[in-house]
């Protein structure tokens, strides 16, 4: 993914070890690492890259630092999601994502495709676990700041 | 007894955290203290004067120096004691330095914990009793192990110097890594050319055995007085008579054997010799890829051999060497590059070693010096060297740098545009490592005359992409992903150990590291020697290192045989074990028990058996004395009296807290 | 035969949009004597997007399920898709740490199970019930249909968390269906990322990935392109025409989950392995293979 990042993944760590944290967190690059886990399996000094990446990210999300809104506008909408159904429903959190994204004409080509195939619900799946899950989320919100670390 | 105690400051390496004053304050009340002082340095030459004139001044008759570790500085001391007109083994030392300043950085504490240490010493001092050193013969003989740069170096410097000398090699010819060199740098000297010479004065220098095809096969003895047991394989072919004419690899049917010289480029025959400028130039029959020795039909060679050298019968012979020291220059090897998943080493033919790319750069290699990718053989328009593949690398065990893949990366790519002008050659480093003397003029030579397109930054992975390789990474200079085309990819695998390296050294009893790189006596100053008496270093066996610096070390160990050799008898040490005859029942445990086989069955007074220690082999382990059951065995200088007084003195003060 | 009995957690997608890979990893595993029981009322693990916000959010909504599958007896789990199986493995190996353990209880409001373990269904059948067992229970070989096995990041990343195969060369799949009779294609991107989750939010990098995966994998003459991800398949299949404009080239490979083409070998029918859900047509593959049984005839 590097080919779109703003901050090459060495340059965040150099950031990091140099302790400019605003410009850590206001890279976008942040946002478009999708986890692969490559760059920490290859590092000879065993870091965790990904892991380093990850923890900016939740680190820009908290403090409010968006840079590639959409990314974490999807995130958002998929756990709404989950907590509102205990599983996601895929075409209820897509369109809430697009309004909330503006993408409105995005991939609307593909809702045809998978209407076609009966492969998109709906309706969310009716889940007695839903309540529990709401509740994880619930408590989760009422976490103070130092319960977190 | 009239003691002086000395307490070191060593600059401020003691004294930053040891109260030394006071501790010398404490020790004058000791009893039989009879000088106590602190100063400065005690092994430098006016602390030594100082102690030297103490002795004098104060008739003393035994010394306690409290400073670094005996390790450091038993032997300067104890000079030093000789010196003063003293017994050698009246001298104790404390090391208030490694155990005490070192460890903690509380005063107080480390005062009072020298003051104990002090105390003890001089408690067992009480006990001492001086020690004559025996003597025994030496055999001014000098085995070599490994002749690479750095063995054929030693053994010409031992040979030179008079020395009888013998050489085992364990490969069919001289010259380890060095001759599969095509140049070196920063010269660019043909490396063969260089080395030709030295290998044929070996093989013809009238003081110098060589067993080629030769392993050593047991080590027994003691510096001075070694026997070495060495394995020549079979070669199958007579090498008195063979001279090297090359018929029979010509006519051998079996052409799919591993060729180790060439690094497994290409194949070789079953009877093959190495390279045209082999030395010794003999011919060997590969038992594993023999059509005679697999199927039992063949003998091709055995017809068109001029000279009737081949001997389908021969076998392993083992000689013996009686020698008075060893140096063993073994060398190293590259790290498995299957290992590099991500590189594609081991499965993507087009990806090489820097050893291979070596052999193909070579005019007497197995492209003829052509330039061809192995996977078609085209010439490669744009080459990708790696470097650092599996060296400073935590995350595959190897942290440490290998020390030369810098040097010789630019020396291939500056080869590779000789051989081909038009061919792109690009590096992707990450620090250029190149202390020598012209070194990094050479690297700026690389990237400037010869074009090299230096990339500082890492290469995640090398993929085949129609045809070619794509190696993808990353410049960090310019801070952005790089994806180059390239037809040839070398890595710069890192140097390890070399391959049997570690049961080498159980055999020789030498200590290695956890790379298996054998270990120095003394990392800065005693680099050629190891912790076993008469065994020497020399070369990258002890740790990666490049050609001048394997040379040196040759000759270093050279030297250090010749001043071991330089007197006519070498003394013992005489803290060594002692039976006493009337405890000893004669069950021989200890017998059985030394490593070191010094002790002998002998018939006691009253024709019982008896144990007795040969005290000129005895290494003073003390394992005899801890496995006598009835307590017969004594290790002098550390006699059960002496150690249970450095008890006494240590625990009574917590029986006593109100004596110091 | 001892049978395998293993909690099995599907997770959204495998009830969604990729309800085909559910559907074969089902019927294979019935037809291996493997019996899987769905983990009761199992919820969202939350996969990617938890981890965008907190990794002890993440671990509860995880670690739930593996209470669930807990509370019915079972200490092994199974599920097909990697990103829920990461999900499942790193919350129990981060609550390895007490004071995160307590944070994840309190969110949870249970206990967090520590000895449920959780692997993949591809790593079940090649190590637990192994290649051999496999071959012996087809009824038809794959004639030579040349495949590319694709991996995905997931299976064997983090390699110490996931513990399955070397992260730069895996060979489980092309194991498995060499051994069934298919050419498996060298393929050099196995393990190189299709982009994932952001296919939603960051098309354009999906496109790209994910076509370089396509073109490597048309270029190795391969007939079908193999994979254990339902993100992947998405990626590489539904988006099939995305990528074609955008790299503006036609790719024609189908993309199986490898549970659909491990059924057609154990002489499952298509239907029931879900072989007409896919985007771009398995009918090509579906014919081949046909000819060559039925020629063997």
């Amino acid at each position: 993914m590097q080919d779109f990042y703003d901050a090459p993944a060495h340059r965040l760590m150099r950031l990091v070890q140099l302790g400019r944290r605003a410009e850590a967190l206001a890279s976008s690059s942040l946002w478009l690492c999708a986890g692969c886990g490559q760059c920490s399996a290859r590092c000879p000094n065993e870091l965790d890259v990904a892991g380093v990446l990850e923890t900016l990210r939740q680190m820009a999300r908290r403090a409010g630092i968006l840079p590639q809104p959409n990314v974490e506008a999807f995130a958002r909408c998929f756990l709404n999601s989950v907590r509102a159904h205990g599983r996601v429903f895929e075409l209820g959190f897509l369109l809430r994502y697009k309004l909330a994204s503006g993408r409105l004409f995005e991939d609307l080509d593909l809702g045809p495709k998978l209407l076609k195939l009966g492969k998109l619900s709906l309706k969310p799946h009716s889940c007695r676990g839903q309540a529990e899950v709401e509740a994880i989320f619930q408590r989760f919100s009422n976490e103070g700041a130092h319960e977190r670390n | 007894m009239r003691i002086g105690v000395f307490v070191c400051h060593c600059g401020s390496n003691i004294a930053g955290t040891v109260d030394c004053p006071a501790v010398a304050a404490a020790a004058q009340r000791l009893p039989d203290v009879a000088f106590a002082q602190d100063t400065p340095y005690a092994c430098s030459e006016p602390g030594q004067r100082g102690i030297i004139q103490a002795v004098e001044e104060f008739g003393l008759d035994g010394v306690v120096v409290a400073s670094c570790s005996p390790r450091m500085h038993e032997a300067t001391f104890r000079r030093t004691m000789e010196r003063a007109g003293l017994n050698r083994y009246m001298f104790e030392m404390s090391n208030i330095r490694e155990h005490v300043s070192w460890v903690s950085k509380n005063k107080e504490l480390n005062t009072k914990k020298a003051i104990d240490l002090v105390r003890i010493a001089v408690e067992k001092l009480r006990y001492n009793r001086p020690l004559t050193s025996k003597s025994f013969a030496v055999n001014k003989r000098v085995l070599v192990i490994g002749a690479g740069v750095a063995g054929i170096q030693a053994a010409l410097d031992c040979a030179d110097g008079g020395l009888d000398t013998v050489v085992v090699e364990r490969s069919q010819s001289l010259g380890g890594k060095m001759a599969k060199l095509d140049k070196t740098f920063p010269t660019i000297d043909c490396s063969v050319c260089v080395l030709g010479p030295k290998m044929v004065d070996l093989t013809q220098h009238k003081n110098i055995k060589l067993y080629a095809m030769s392993e050593i096969e047991e080590v027994r003895g003691y510096v001075g007085n070694f026997e070495v047991v060495i394995r020549r394989k079979a070669a199958y072919v007579d090498w008195n008579i063979c001279n090297g004419c090359g018929l029979c690899s010509a006519k051998c049917p079996s052409r799919k054997s591993h060729d180790a010289f060439n690094e497994g480029v290409g194949h070789t025959t079953a009877i093959s010799i190495p390279s045209p400028q082999a030395i010794p130039k003999k011919a060997r029959i590969d038992p594993s890829t023999c059509l005679q020795f697999t199927k039992g039909r063949c003998r091709h060679c055995e017809k068109v051999c001029p000279v009737k050298a081949i001997n389908f019968d021969m076998q392993d012979e083992l000689f013996t060497e009686k020698v008075g020291a060893l140096i063993v220059a073994t060398g190293f090897d590259l790290l498995n590059v299957s290992q590099f998943g991500e590189y594609g080493g081991g499965r993507y033919p087009d990806v090489v070693t820097s050893l291979q790319y070596e052999r193909m750069l070579s005019a007497s290699g197995p492209t003829g010096g052509h330039l061809k990718c192995p996977s078609d053989g085209r010439e490669p328009k744009s080459v990708v060297f790696i470097s650092c593949v599996g060296s400073r690398d935590r995350s595959r065990g190897r942290p440490y740098c290998s020390g030369f893949c810098c040097m010789y990366t630019a020396k291939q790519a500056i080869l590779t545009k000789s051989h081909l002008p038009q061919c792109e050659t690009h590096v992707f480093y990450m620090d250029i490592r190149s202390p020598g003397k012209g070194y990094d003029e050479f690297v700026r030579r690389a990237q400037e005359e010869f074009r090299t397109n230096y990339v500082r930054g890492r290469v995640s992975a090398v993929r085949p992409k129609n045809g070619r390789l794509s190696v993808r990474g990353v410049d960090t200079l310019l801070g952005e992903q790089v994806e180059l085309e390239a037809d040839l990819v070398v890595l710069a695998v890192g140097a390890g150990a070399s391959d049997g390296a570690k049961e080498l050294a159980e055999k020789l009893r030498i200590s290695y590291d956890a790379y298996g790189f054998y270990m120095e006596s003394h990392p800065k100053l005693k680099p050629v020697e190891t912790n076993t008496a008469g065994v020497f270093l020399a070369g990258a066996c002890q740790g990666p290192k490049d050609i001048p610096s394997s040379v040196s070390m040759g000759s270093a160990a050279a030297g250090k045989v010749m001043a071991l050799f330089s007197k006519e008898r070498m003394e013992s040490d005489p803290q060594v074990a002692i039976v006493n005859p009337i405890r000893c029942v004669g069950c021989l445990k200890c017998l059985r028990t030394c490593p070191f086989g010094a002790i002998q069955e002998i018939v006691g007074r009253n024709g019982e058996p008896r144990a007795q220690v040969i005290e000129s082999i005895c290494q003073g382990c003390g394992i005899c004395s801890v496995t006598c059951t009835p307590r017969a065995i004594e290790l002098l200088h550390f006699t059960d009296n002496q150690l249970l007084a450095e008890v006494n003195a240590l625990c009574r003060t917590w029986i006593e807290p109100s004596s110091e | 035969m001892s049978e395998i009995e293993l909690a099995y957690y599907p997770g959204c997608s495998q009830v969604g949009t990729s309800v085909e890979y559910d559907m074969s990893t089902r019927a294979c595993c019935k037809a291996l004597g493997i019996r899987l029981f769905e983990t009761p009322d199992w919820t969202c693990c939350g996969a990617t997007p938890a981890h965008v916000v907190d990794h002890a959010l993440a671990a509860a909504l995880a670690g739930r399920n593996l209470a669930q599958a807990e509370s019915v007896g079972a200490r092994q789990l199974v599920t097909p898709c990697p990103s829920c199986l990461l999900a499942l493995r790193s919350a129990r190996s981060r609550c390895q740490n007490e004071a995160f353990k307590r944070r994840v209880e309190r969110l949870l409001g249970r206990p967090m199970p520590m000895e449920v373990e959780s692997r993949s269904v591809l790593q079940v059948l090649v190590e637990e019930l192994g290649i051999e067992r496999i071959v012996s229970s087809a009824t038809r070989r794959l004639e030579g249909l040349a495949i590319a096995p694709y991996y995905g990041c997931l299976l064997t990343r983090p390699p110490g968390l996931m513990a399955f195969e070397d992260p730069e060369n895996p060979t489980s799949m092309d194991r498995l269906f060499s051994a069934l009779g298919a050419r498996v294609a060298p393929f050099s991107l196995k393990t190189e990322c299709c982009g994932a989750a952001l296919a939603v939010p960051k098309q354009e990098a999906v496109l790209e990935l994910s076509g370089r995966i396509l073109e490597e994998a048309e270029a190795t003459g391969a007939e079908v392109l193999v994979v254990a991800c339902p993100l992947c398949q998405m990626n590489l299949d539904l988006r099939r025409e995305q990528i074609e404009r955008r790299l503006l080239r036609r790719f024609s490979i189908p993309v199986l989950y490898f549970t659909q083409l491990l059924g057609l070998a154990l002489g499952l029918d298509a239907e029931r392995l879900g072989l007409g859900l896919h985007n771009v047509s398995a009918l090509p593959t579906l014919t081949r293979l046909r000819q060559a049984w039925a020629t063997e005839k």
